[in-house]
């Protein structure tokens, strides 16, 4: 068995998250709120280290590169909602930072879409392709609103196109379930190997 | 100033943003896209300090006024200023705050995930028996891709891989393209809205 605190420590916190699985639990809920409260202190510690602390008091203190004034600003502002009447100056932040996703989204999300339909148009000379191309137009069909569901056409379309995300889906989700049981498999492995000693 | 002005600087940011990336100028003196980069992640790091604060007057007040669970709240916050506190003198990679991430944070985090293998495997069962072509199409995609990964899967029904493999490279590929693409659609109609002024709901009340 291991004499490694900080092994020590891991166990308890494994073991304590699994109790989860019983029910809900005191011993469970010490965990879950540590995990709000960790990585809350986390992420910002890690933000002023790697992001405040630079570009305030290195770029724009050290280096005059005053610019980062206009957000520095604007971040001071989104405190007004502590001071009653003047939450609204909050949101001059939000609109940069709105603002700024739409565009980026505009400006980027355009390429992968592109790449997604140049790669659709396969020419049809295998079952493989037939199938493929059938199900990207089936599945867009399902997914396209503007015509009744009840038109003919689109109701055969759409129901082949439910079948064909129904497939997507299930592939993602038997993907998941192998990736939530890696993790679970270190659990483990911590537990009988590092932990009590078991195994090689 | 309260509506008029937020919405004319998100217009004006989109714009700018989707312009400097169209017509980039490879030049030292003009990187605005790093600019309004930096800008952005420093805003989103005072932002956050935000739920610090939030997160101290929530679990604060939930003491004060004993509402029910109010002895985690105190757990809670004496634990997230403790790490905070610790984090800021040393940085999140010195020696103590770097122990308790990877001894106390780490062990947490992955065992939450990896709980949802148990009940991921319970919902699958539970979508097995409402006997629909869809839910049993969803599953038996799923049980042919999670036992083709595994050795398992060759070791029952030789060719299992193989037919694995079919399934993720075509079917599946279909059907997430068409998901992807309607993603990709459904995203940028967002954004053109929001770069037109239409969409408005981050102004919040109408206060």
């Amino acid at each position: 068995m291991s004499t490694d605190v900080g092994v020590w420590l891991q166990v308890i916190c494994t073991i304590g998250v699994l109790t989860y699985l019983y029910k809900e639990n005191w011993f469970w809920r010490i965990f879950e709120y540590a995990i709000v409260a960790g990585y809350t202190g986390y992420s910002l510690a890690y933000g002023y280290h790697n992001y405040i602390k630079p570009f305030i008091g290195e770029k724009m203190i050290k280096e005059g590169q005053w610019s980062f004034l206009i957000p520095l600003i604007l971040g001071i502002l989104l405190y007004a909602r502590f001071v009653s009447g003047w939450g609204w100056l909050g949101r001059y932040a939000m609109a940069y930072m709105i603002g700024y996703g739409a565009g980026y989204t505009l400006g980027f999300d355009i390429k992968p879409l592109l790449g997604q339909i140049r790669a659709s148009f396969i020419s049809l000379t295998s079952i493989n392709n037939i199938i493929l191309w059938l199900f990207i137009v089936t599945s867009l069909a399902y997914f396209f609103f503007t015509v009744s569901k009840e038109a003919p056409a689109m109701k055969g379309l759409s129901t082949v196109g439910k079948w064909a995300v129904m497939i997507a889906l299930g592939a993602s989700f038997g993907n998941t379930i192998l990736y939530r049981y890696n993790l679970l498999y270190p659990r483990m492995k911590l537990l009988f190997n590092t932990w009590l000693g078991l195994g090689g | 100033m309260r509506k008029e002005l937020p919405t004319i600087i998100c217009i004006l940011m989109a714009v700018v943003v989707v312009v400097s990336m169209y017509f980039y100028v490879p030049n030292e003196k003009w990187k605005l896209m790093d600019m309004f980069d930096n800008w952005y992640n420093l805003l989103y790091y005072l932002a956050m300090g935000l739920g610090l604060i939030n997160l101290t007057r929530i679990h604060v007040m939930a003491v004060v006024k004993r509402r029910p669970n109010w002895v985690y709240s105190i757990w809670l916050v004496l634990f997230m200023w403790a790490y905070f506190i610790l984090a800021m003198i040393q940085t999140v990679d010195g020696p103590q705050a770097d122990w308790v991430f990877q001894n106390f944070l780490t062990p947490i985090d992955s065992t939450v995930f990896a709980l949802l293998a148990f009940y991921i495997t319970s919902a699958s069962f539970r979508a097995f028996r409402a006997r629909t072509l869809e839910a049993t199409l969803m599953l038996l995609t799923a049980f042919i891709v999670l036992l083709g990964t595994s050795p398992l899967g060759d070791l029952i029904i030789p060719g299992w891989t193989t037919a694995k493999d079919w399934i993720l490279s075509v079917p599946n590929t279909g059907g997430q393209r068409g998901i992807q693409i309607g993603i990709y659609l459904g995203g940028l109609a967002a954004a053109l809205r929001v770069m037109l002024g239409l969409e408005r709901a981050y102004l919040g009340g109408a206060r």
